[in-house]
């Protein structure tokens, strides 16, 4: 019987490996009808040197925000779920509690969201 | 900082939670005063102990219940071991070392008896732990030993083999199995010790701190017993001393050394170490065993002191896994002296004092 981490880790990868096949499979079906749009539209805009830069930054800061968000959201549910889940396993009565620090760190990626939000709403068109 | 958090968050909230689930001092106000042993048995229904009110209704044997509680505390830190990274494990396995150290030492002690001496060992060795812990010990071919050669011969495969065999000569020729014991006591310093060096650098510190007080604890416990039971010289005694951690050492060995009354030698030993202790030492009582049951008292103190501080301070390191060993290793320490002490019919009082 294999040891309890290699099982997990072989486990991880291959949920990495299905993942990333996942989202390859959904970049073959739609990417050439992206790329014919993104060739459509530039051919229809005529925007000004300065707005497509601003444009550009708004469009990383978001992506970053959002991105980043969801970074720092995941390391800290995996550290306060696994805490959560240590003290649940021996008081299962103070689960509730536990959920709402696990809460908590998700709010991060709420802000983010937001923040993403907010940015992309200040575009200039 | 992130490692150490992902490191010990599940094992330092599942410890925790542990932690808040032990005995409660009023539970513990109840058992003592339970009117007989049976009663305060049955107390312990319904609590992690509920295996030896099993046990004690099936055999009616306080030793056998003993010996579950030992069981326990083996699979306790088994089971912790699955918990932890690589480094931890390795200071989890040394600290297993202990419980097979002190099984061997029982052993010694009944093989010493009976092939020695000749004594009866039928009826207290069945009390011996016969499962392995981390090396293959083979209980039953070292106690049908017949000569310190078979002994030497059971031990073979084991690391016990080389350090019971320098000792065979003294054994005979003093007729004790006292410096073979002191061997093996050394020989788990030395690997628990070797285990703690290789933690990073916040471990080693916590895990430094909790075992000097340890080892304090042990080699104050042995200066006072040796110097007062034994009448040992201090070039003897302090070859029995544990060196490794210890800061009981130099001038300050010698001037506790050089004290005639076993308070002073404490106070000497753990000034600015211990608060209350003035106190604590008040109640010395004048003859021996009632010293000896407060020294042990205020020992006992001093590491639930280091315990207390180490639950206080950042919870992510090592301290948290060794204030919960020391805690639970108190509780069944707790728990068997109140099963002995009701097993014997001691008055409430007499109980108390020696908790």
């Amino acid at each position: 019987m294999s040891h309890p981490k290699e099982k997990f880790k072989k486990r991880v990868g291959l949920s990495l490996i299905i993942t990333v096949l996942v989202l390859l499979f959904i970049g073959v079906i739609n990417g050439p009808a992206l790329l014919a749009q993104t060739h459509e539209t530039t051919e229809k805009a005529a925007l000004g040197t300065n707005e497509a830069e601003v444009a550009k930054f708004a469009l990383m800061a978001a992506a970053a925000a959002f991105g980043l968000g969801a970074i720092g959201a995941g390391l800290a549910i995996g550290n306060v779920g696994a805490a959560a889940m240590g003290a649940i396993g021996e008081k299962p009565e103070i689960a509730g509690q536990a959920l709402i620090f696990i809460a908590l760190a998700e709010g991060l990626v709420v802000f983010g969201f937001i923040t993403a939000l907010m940015i992309l709403g200040n575009i200039p068109q | 900082m992130a490692g150490s958090v992902s490191r010990y968050a599940f094992i330092n909230a599942k410890l925790r939670a542990r932690i808040s689930k032990m005995l409660e001092p009023e539970f513990i106000s109840t058992l003592i005063r339970s009117p007989s042993l049976n009663e305060a048995i049955q107390q312990l229904q319904g609590t992690p102990f509920a295996a030896l009110v099993d046990i004690y209704t099936k055999t009616g044997d306080l030793k056998l219940a003993e010996l579950e509680l030992l069981k326990k505390e083996i699979s306790l830190y088994r089971d912790i071991k699955n918990h932890v990274a690589d480094d931890v494990q390795q200071v989890v396995t040394a600290m297993l070392l202990r419980f097979e150290v002190e099984n061997l030492k029982n052993t010694l002690r009944l093989w010493f008896e009976s092939a020695l001496r000749q004594g009866p060992i039928i009826d207290t060795s069945v009390y011996l732990l016969r499962q392995n812990i981390l090396n293959d010990i083979k209980i039953d071919s070292i106690l049908s030993a017949k000569t310190p050669e078979d002994l030497i011969d059971s031990l073979k495969g084991t690391p016990y083999a080389p350090i019971i065999s320098l000792q065979i000569p003294w054994m005979l020729e003093n007729k004790s199995v006292f410096r073979m014991e002191i061997a093996l006591d050394h020989y788990f310093y030395d690997e628990l010790w070797n285990a703690i060096e290789k933690l990073p650098p916040r471990d080693l510190d916590i895990a430094h701190r909790i075992f000097s007080v340890e080892i304090d604890v042990q080699n104050i416990n042995r200066l006072i017993r040796f110097k007062n039971s034994y009448d040992f010289s201090f070039e003897e005694l302090s070859r029995y001393l544990i060196t490794k951690g210890s800061k009981i050492k130099g001038p300050l060995l010698s001037k506790a050394f050089s004290q005639k009354d076993a308070g002073e030698m404490l106070s000497i030993l753990l000034e600015g170490s211990l608060s209350g202790l003035k106190t604590m030492l008040g109640q010395m009582s004048d003859n021996q065993a009632g010293q000896l049951t407060l020294i042990e008292k205020v020992l006992s103190e001093y590491l639930m002191q280091q315990v207390r501080q180490i639950l206080a301070g950042y919870p992510f390191t090592i301290g948290i896994v060794m204030a919960y060993f020391i805690l639970k290793r108190n509780e069944i320490q707790t728990l068997i002296t109140i099963l002995n002490a009701k097993y014997y019919g001691l008055s409430e009082e007499r109980i108390r004092s020696r908790l």
